[in-house]
C-alpha cells in the first residue's frame, strides 16, 4: 500500500500517477518557449537523479551556475554581469552557462584551491534536456580590392540538432544556491561542453567547442554510476558523432520568430561537410 | 495559446480558470490554468484502497490537494450541466 498526497491509494494506482507525472512533466517541456537564451538565466529541463540513484525526476533549473559563496541576487547579478570595484577598477563577470569538460575536476596547482565546478562534478550531475541548439558560423570576406580576409566577421545563425532523436541529453552539473538575504533557494545549472567535432568546428569555427552530448547509455551513467575521476573526464569529454548530428542555416532575426528552426538557405554560404570518412578516429569513447 | 473544443472556463472563487483536457496514461487529467498567475495546477481522479475516487493534485503537494478537490468537483458539477456525465 502506498500514499498519495496522504491519501492511501493500491500500488498499481501509485505507479500510474507516478508515470502521469512524467507525463505532465514531457507536456510542460513540450510548452516550453523554443527558445532558451542562457542570458536570461531562464529555467531549463534537467534530469536530475533521485537521492537512491535508481530513478530521475525532471525538475526545472536556472541556467547559469551559482556558486555558494556568491551570496543574493545584487551579488549574482554582479558575478554575472560584473561590477565597479571601490578602487575603482572594473571586475568582469563570470559567464556560467558552459563548463569545459576538460577542467570539470581541476584543481590549481599553485594555490591548491578546486576549480568552481569540481564538488557538483563529483556530487551532483545531471542531464539537460535538448531539442537542439543555436550556434553561429563565422565567415570573414575577402576585401575585394586587397583580397585579405576582413576584420569582422559576417555571422550566420545555425539550428543544430540529433538525425532520429527528437529529444537528447547534455552533459551538465548542478548546484542547490540560496540567497542568504531573501531565502529564495533554487537549482543552478551549467552545461559541459567538449571539443568540437567535425560537423561543430564548422559551425562553431569561432570557438571549436560543442555541448557534450551523450546517448542514453552514457547519459544514465553520467548522473547514476559511482564514478572514478577519470571516467567522469572521460564522459564530460565526450564527442557525439558527426554521422548522428545535422546542422543547417536559419533566418538572421530567428529569436523573434514563433519557428525559429525552419530551414533558411544564405546562397553565399558554402555548404558543410557532413561526411566524416577522411576524419582521424574520433575521441568517442567505447560503451564495451 | 491555442485551445481546443475540449476546453473550458470556470470560476473559482472569482478567478478565471482555464481548464485544458489532457489524455495521459489512458487518463483524463485537467490541466489549470489560474488567471491570477498562480502555477498550473494539474490533477486526476484517482481511486482509494477503498474504492472511493478522489481528486489528486499530480505532482503531489498537499498544499494544493485542496484546490484540487474543490476545482475537481466544479470540474463534475460542470460536465453534468452539459449533460456529460
Amino acid at each position: 500500500m502506498c500514499n498519495y498526497n496522504r491519501q492511501k491509494v493500491l500500488k498499481t494506482e501509485y505507479v500510474t500517477l507516478k508515470d502521469i507525472e512524467k507525463d505532465i512533466k514531457k507536456y510542460k517541456l513540450n510548452q516550453a518557449k523554443p527558445i532558451n537564451n542562457g542570458f536570461d538565466y531562464a529555467p531549463v529541463f534537467v534530469i536530475k537523479p533521485n537521492f537512491s540513484k535508481n530513478d530521475y525526476d525532471i525538475v526545472e533549473m536556472e541556467w547559469g551556475f551559482l556558486p555558494n559563496y556568491v551570496s543574493d541576487r545584487d551579488r549574482a547579478k554582479e558575478f554575472r554581469n560584473g561590477y565597479k570595484k571601490p578602487d575603482g577598477s572594473y571586475q568582469q563577470g563570470i559567464t556560467t552557462l558552459n563548463a569545459r569538460g576538460e577542467e570539470l575536476l581541476s584543481i590549481d596547482p599553485k594555490t591548491g584551491r578546486e576549480k568552481m565546478f569540481r564538488d557538483a562534478a563529483l556530487n551532483r550531475r545531471c542531464l539537460v534536456l535538448s531539442t537542439g541548439f543555436f550556434d553561429w558560423r563565422h565567415v570573414y570576406r575577402r576585401n575585394k580590392k586587397t583580397g585579405e580576409p576582413l576584420k569582422t566577421a559576417d555571422k550566420y545563425p545555425y539550428f543544430v540538432n540529433l538525425k532520429d532523436q527528437e529529444y537528447f541529453f547534455m552533459a551538465a552539473v548542478w548546484n542547490p544556491w540560496t540567497d542568504r538575504k531573501t531565502g529564495e533557494h533554487i537549482e543552478t545549472v551549467t552545461i559541459v561542453t567538449t571539443e568540437a567535432n567535425k560537423l561543430m568546428s564548422q559551425v562553431h569555427n569561432a570557438k571549436n567547442r560543442m555541448p557534450t552530448i551523450l546517448d542514453d547509455a552514457l547519459a544514465w551513467e553520467w548522473i547514476t554510476g559511482d564514478l572514478s575521476e577519470q571516467r567522469i573526464t572521460e564522459i564530460a569529454t565526450t564527442q557525439y558523432d558527426t554521422d548522428k548530428m545535422q546542422a543547417y542555416t536559419i533566418m538572421q532575426d530567428f529569436r523573434t520568430l514563433e519557428e525559429p528552426t525552419i530551414p533558411f538557405t544564405y546562397p553565399e554560404m558554402p555548404p558543410l561537410e557532413q561526411t566524416v570518412a577522411n576524419e582521424a578516429p574520433p575521441s568517442q569513447l567505447s560503451l564495451f | 495559446m491555442a485551445f481546443t473544443a475540449d476546453d473550458f472556463v470556470l470560476d473559482y472563487f472569482g478567478v478565471k480558470l482555464d481548464i485544458k483536457t489532457l489524455d495521459m496514461q489512458d487518463r483524463t487529467v485537467f490541466q489549470i490554468i489560474f488567471e491570477d498567475g498562480r502555477e498550473d495546477l494539474f490533477i486526476t481522479r484517482a481511486t482509494l484502497r477503498d474504492g472511493k475516487r478522489y481528486w489528486m493534485s499530480v505532482p503531489e503537494d498537499p498544499k494544493r490537494q485542496k484546490e484540487a478537490v474543490e476545482i475537481g468537483r466544479s470540474i463534475v458539477q460542470y460536465f453534468k450541466n452539459i449533460g456529460n456525465v
